[in-house]
């Protein structure tokens, strides 16, 4: 590794520290996976002491022959013992980005350059990474990737070819362990949109509901906004919305904009900026939750319980935490305590609907289709997910 | 149940101002509180007849990608009934609008005169679904089913005008309705902005 490519953070954020320039990469991709640098005496060291930390280093894309898609360098992270979680994420604003490469100590998460369905390899077990609109990963997403390790490699990358373009690559840390925790909510309500404050708060209470009752963090304070305009967007402008500037005192919070509909995007409840999505940050792509009200008109009402429930399934996602069984019961969860549900529970039709497993994770609050049953249970490592996130405090 | 909501039932619209640059947001201490209750337009129970159908189950999918399909549905006798009695009765709004979406994928005569009705639904979200389930139609033979679309073109729900802007570009129909909506008085901004990209492809 060349002594080049390891940056210092030199303080809090969110702080640019330098533009590198054209740089090399290393070994990436024999169909044996990419070498990993070993961190040196000058890495990068992670975060501050007792602190939530966001920290930004800006780079060069170059195309990557051997992965097929567009690189940045590999960055060198030293990470302190009091680290809890980490959040990594990519940014070229309306680009899909990730990671060619994640890898902690000797494990590696993801290689862009290992054959594909083997683990680490894209969309393949633990993280099932692929690019998205602010391509981000977070440690912990499962038990084995809880950030117990001393050195952080992280290798940018791009779907596009971005070669000579420059990216962002930001950090978010926290080095402290808050426990169960609270998760701050930075609420936008977009436009005309027509939500009172009674349905806003009996959907909070459901979504804490949700996750305290099997230990994940609480519901902690509501910072509420608005925008001028319409409640009704369109989806190719999702992105732009979670963009719009809030002017928070803290990215430690969860984003969350609730919209009257899509216009053009029918029956969606909601969607989350990625699996996960950017956490710990705002005013950029992938940035926050979408939830729509008038999916959850119940007669005259808002269904308050199915939004709670729809706040804290599209908030789990956006902090890592992928369906307990898919629609055809595939699963592309890695949480081995998570229960999924079995081929004999389906009626024939293919489909597993909560109903069918309720015996199994129909109940559970990550199940991929509602039901007329609660969907409130986590499993132990689903609220570890959710309670080591970086914005958890 | 279906005459009483048709009877009850208007071309009513929600005005939708046009999408504008998107600004900063800007901080609120209070949400405004919640006016009493007016009549309710349906019940806010579920019929009996459809709450136990194993179709409704699918249709409570978190994420619409996960929608099933034809197949699926064929594996339960009577799927198409079912997803026309959710769509008429159902108190779920997206329940109504997703059983419409549904019933595009089966071509028929007398699903296509079905959903050209549930066009005159009091819900913006049940229009759009019928305009959707159209697609599912012949609509090149069908005259009446057509200028049904055209008129939704015109609705101020922005939802309701893209997809009858949608179904319309998709069937290669109406060109001339579509470039007159896109600059008519009345047509919801999002409306125009989608037929404009649609007539640009």
């Amino acid at each position: 590794m060349e002594a080049a490519l390891r940056l210092r953070l030199l303080g809090l954020a969110p702080v640019v520290l330098m533009f590198l320039g054209c740089l090399g990469v290393d070994a990436v991709g024999d169909t044996a996976g990419t070498e990993v640098p070993n961190c040196g005496s000058d890495a990068l060291v992670l975060g501050s002491e007792g602190a939530f930390t966001h920290e930004t280093i800006d780079f060069e894309f170059e195309w990557g022959n051997d992965v097929g898609v567009s690189v940045g360098p590999m960055v060198t992270i030293a990470v302190p013992s009091d680290t809890s979680s980490i959040a990594a994420t990519v940014e070229v604003r309306g680009e899909e980005t990730g990671f060619a490469l994640v890898a902690l100590d000797d494990k590696t998460f993801i290689d862009a350059a290992r054959p594909d369905e083997t683990d680490g390899a894209w969309w393949s077990a633990p993280y099932y990474h692929w690019g998205g609109l602010g391509g981000t990963v977070v440690l912990p997403i499962t038990p084995g990737t809880t950030p117990d390790g001393e050195c952080l490699v992280l290798q940018p990358a791009s779907l596009s070819d971005l070669e000579g373009r420059s990216g962002t690559l930001h950090l978010v840390s926290r080095r402290f362990d808050p426990g169960q925790g609270q998760v701050d909510l930075n609420i936008v309500i977009v436009g005309d949109t027509a939500l009172y404050q009674e349905e806003l708060d009996a959907a909070l209470t459901r979504m804490d509901d949700v996750w305290t009752g099997d230990g994940g963090p609480r519901v902690g304070q509501v910072n509420l906004y608005s925008t001028q305009g319409s409640g009704f967007i369109r989806y190719n402008d999702s992105n732009e919305l979670r963009a719009t500037p809030i002017g928070v005192a803290s990215g430690q919070a969860m984003n969350i904009f609730i919209i009257q509909d899509y216009s053009d995007e029918p029956g969606t409840l909601g969607e989350a900026g990625g699996i996960p999505g950017p956490v710990g940050l705002f005013e950029m792509d992938g940035a926050g939750v979408i939830v729509a009200v008038d999916g959850h008109i119940w007669g005259n009402d808002l269904d308050t319980q199915t939004m709670g429930e729809t706040l804290a399934h599209e908030v789990g996602h956006q902090m890592g935490l992928f369906h307990t069984t898919e629609d055809d019961g595939s699963r592309t969860e890695s949480l081995q305590d998570t229960p999924a549900c079995p081929a004999s529970a389906d009626d024939g039709d293919g489909y597993f609907s909560a109903e069918e497993c309720s015996e199994y994770d129909g109940g559970n609050f990550m199940f991929w289709v509602a039901g007329n049953l609660a969907q409130d249970q986590l499993s132990e490592s689903q609220a570890m997910v959710l309670s080591r996130s970086p914005i958890t405090q | 149940m279906l005459l009483l909501l048709l009877a009850c039932s208007g071309a009513q619209s929600v005005d939708g101002p046009e999408l504008e640059a998107l600004a900063a947001a800007t901080p609120v201490t209070e949400l405004p509180a919640k006016p009493e209750d007016g009549d309710p337009l349906i019940s806010d129970n579920v019929p009996v007849a459809v709450s136990s159908s194993p179709v409704r189950d699918l249709l409570l999918a978190k994420d619409v990608a996960d929608l099933p399909d034809r197949a699926a549905l064929d594996t339960h006798p009577d799927a198409a009934k079912d997803l026309a009695d959710l769509a008429t009765v159902d108190p779920q709004l997206i329940v109504r609008e997703r059983a419409l979406m549904l019933l595009a994928l089966y071509p028929d005569a007398h699903i296509g005169v079905f959903c050209r009705k549930m066009l005159e639904d009091a819900e913006p979200k049940v229009r759009a679904g019928a305009v959707r389930c159209l697609a599912g139609q012949d609509l090149s033979s069908s005259k009446t089913q057509r200028q049904a679309i055209e008129m939704a073109l015109l609705d101020a729900d922005p939802r309701v005008g893209i997809a009858a802007a949608e179904v319309l570009s998709g069937a290669g129909l109406s060109q001339d309705k579509l470039k007159q909506a896109a600059t008519a008085t009345g047509v919801h901004a999002q409306t125009q902005e989608r037929i404009t990209e649609l007539l640009e492809q």
